[in-house]
């Protein structure tokens, strides 16, 4: 199908926050990751993204299909892990246990897979017979992920998957998330922390700012014209400084970062090639930090 | 069983359990005072199991699977009403068992069909005001609700010690033009029950579907 | 002098600064008896640690590229034209081995880079 998910205009209104105007389209195969700061409003799009807080304005379509009508069928296709992970923890005074919790929502999903539920288990170290309160934040988060890949979901909608995860189960995360998505016919949507690590899987990109949407752009096309540029002292121009969103001067060189860099191209290809201007990639951290910086 | 059903049974069926005890010791002993107190505990029984359910409810996490807000909503409602009916239908047959009916007359049976409805109905109520606002909110509202339920129930208790007799209720104008004609009674009875159910089901639809409160 | 650090460069940030102190010596941007920043001036400017610059200096002293007196500070050594001559031709053979190789796969040979270079020295 062409299009996963199709969100138009989506808002949300809290007392001291509102969304505004988010709209965007998850293609299969893809890797979508929503980034900005803390209270940009990551989190409340991917509430609304997977119908877990209705939107106030605007519509979500998943699978062509809308949650009004079709929402049971919708969930049983998608995997959603909040931010905080909640489960049953008590029945009077038999506590939970994961593997109580894993037969109470089998019988939901069409195409539950209980042995590879088992399987990630035991990859991320969650002992099936612990019970969920003594289970950590991060074994929690472990949980929730293991049953979002269980069910035979086509798209998996994400709210900060590694925070409070260390850097063996982060990587296993990454690597679950590309092979999710390897075969084309599946898709991720992932809020995060840039730090996260999550910049490097992801394809599509997009920048949150106080609940508006700042940057709707494809990963290798938005880093390959944002760079940072080194110039020898002198070899910096008040025409190259036009094209600069910062510069940071210093006795040694100067260094400028540029949301442009096939426009500036040309112009500094003799400084390249004489050695007065070096070039050097930026982080997508780099980049959001500029569009925070700039509003 | 649906997992949800499951869950929430408990609850009203330990509440039930202790209230079959009651109506147990009515029909060993058969008297009449014992059995008019047993109907009153209906609506406060029904309202604390159903307290005990939702608190321990996690509407978080339920959202999280595939279970659509119509499901929900027809379960829970559902589950009340059938504990209701359930409470109702006992509660006729042990009068009759008891030949409850040949001495005080058709009064008793629509006691019993008014209290069992309008404890029902007030429950169900009480569902949906959950889902709209919160279980912290209705807490209170409850637990007060109960409360005096239960105190005024235990007061007429008291006070009938004082009356010999066939209690009062039955002597209630309005219950006794109702026993008028029974056979018009009780079927207009249900059936207007159903109906407000129906109507709270459809309003909990909406409720649950927009609601703030449970997230 | 002109030191740009990247974080993504294989090699280790002392080594950069290293390497671009001495291709500042050896293009004449820094003189001989020239003297060097302090440790911690290079390290705020540059924004890394002074133990970064620190072991970057010892290096290029042990390398005979500069002097460092107490109390005074770093100062660059009186240059030795042909030995860092030598020693950057030697990073040059390695350079230059890896661009015969690649080019090798695309069916380039050796005439043709002598060729390409003479056409980019305008001979």
């Amino acid at each position: 199908m062409e299009t996963m998910l199709e969100a138009r205009d989506l808002a949300r209104h809290y007392e001291d926050f509102s969304l505004r105007g988010v709209s965007l389209d998850v293609r299969p195969g893809s890797i979508t990751g929503l980034f900005g700061a803390n209270g940009a409003g990551k989190s409340t799009v991917v509430k609304v993204l997977a119908h877990q807080a209705p939107p106030h304005a605007g519509s979500v379509r998943v699978f062509g299909l809308s949650y009004a009508d079709e929402e049971r069928a919708i969930k049983n296709r998608i995997g959603y892990v909040p931010q905080d992970p909640v489960f049953y923890t008590d029945i009077f005074a038999a506590s939970v246990t994961v593997r109580w919790m894993a037969r109470f929502v089998a019988p939901y999903f069409a195409r539950w897979d209980g042995a590879l539920f088992h399987a990630l288990l035991d990859e991320f170290k969650v002992n099936p017979l612990k019970k969920i309160r003594h289970l950590s934040g991060g074994q929690k988060k472990l949980l929730a992920i293991a049953m979002a890949l269980s069910h035979g979901a086509e798209l998996l909608i994400l709210d900060e998957p590694a925070a409070g995860l260390d850097v063996v189960y982060r990587r296993a995360l990454l690597d679950r998330l590309r092979a999710f998505v390897a075969d084309g016919s599946r898709a991720v949507v992932v809020a995060s922390h840039v730090t996260d690590g999550l910049d490097e899987i992801a394809d599509e990109v997009l920048f949150l700012d106080e609940g508006r949407v700042v940057l709707r752009e494809n990963r290798d096309d938005l880093l390959s014209r944002w760079k940072w540029i080194h110039f020898k002292a002198g070899a910096l121009d008040s025409d190259i400084e036009r094209g600069l969103t910062e510069v940071r001067r210093q006795p040694f060189g100067n260094r400028g970062l540029t949301s442009d860099f096939r426009a500036l191209c040309g112009r500094l290809a003799a400084a390249v090639a004489a050695g007065d201007v070096k070039v050097e990639n930026a982080s997508l951290e780099d980049v959001l930090a500029s569009y925070i910086r700039k509003v | 069983m649906d997992p949800i059903l499951r869950r929430s049974i408990i609850y009203y069926l330990t509440h039930f359990v202790i209230w079959f005890g009651m109506l147990s010791r009515f029909l060993i002993v058969g008297d009449w005072p014992t059995f008019e107190i047993i109907p009153l505990f209906v609506p406060a029984w029904l309202a604390s199991s159903l307290l005990f359910s939702e608190r321990e409810e996690s509407y978080a996490f339920l959202r999280t699977l595939p279970v659509a807000d119509r499901a929900i909503v027809r379960t829970k409602l559902g589950l009340i009403l059938s504990m209701g009916a359930l409470y109702w239908v006992l509660m006729t047959v042990a009068a009759f068992a008891r030949g409850l009916g040949s001495a005080t007359g058709p009064a008793v049976f629509v006691y019993v069909g008014l209290v069992a409805a309008i404890g029902l109905l007030i429950a169900a109520g009480f569902q949906v005001l959950i889902w709209r606002f919160g279980i912290t909110v209705m807490t209170g509202v409850i637990v007060v609700y109960t409360g005096v339920v239960l105190i005024a129930t235990l007061v007429h208790t008291a006070s009938m010690r004082f009356t010999p007799g066939w209690s009062e209720v039955t002597r209630m104008r309005g219950v006794v033009w109702l026993a008028g004609a029974p056979w018009l009674t009780h079927p207009v009875l249900v059936g207007l029950t159903l109906l407000a159910f129906y109507g709270l089901v459809q309003a909990g639809i909406r409720v649950k579907a927009s609601s703030e409160a449970c997230l | 002098m002109f030191i740009a650090l990247s974080p993504s460069h294989p090699d280790p940030m002392y080594k950069q600064v290293t390497d671009q102190i001495k291709e500042a010596i050896a293009s004449g941007d820094l003189r001989p008896n020239e003297r060097l920043p302090s440790v911690r001036e290079l390290a705020e400017a540059l924004e890394v640690s002074a133990i970064t610059i620190k072991r970057a200096y010892q290096d290029l002293e042990s390398d005979g590229y500069i002097l460092t007196r107490a109390g005074l500070g770093s100062f660059v050594s009186e240059v030795d034209r042909a030995s860092l001559r030598h020693q950057k031709l030697d990073e040059l053979r390695a350079d230059l081995t890896q661009i015969l190789r690649t080019g090798a796969r695309f069916g380039i040979t050796a005439e043709d880079v002598i060729r390409l270079t003479r056409e980019i020295e305008g001979v």
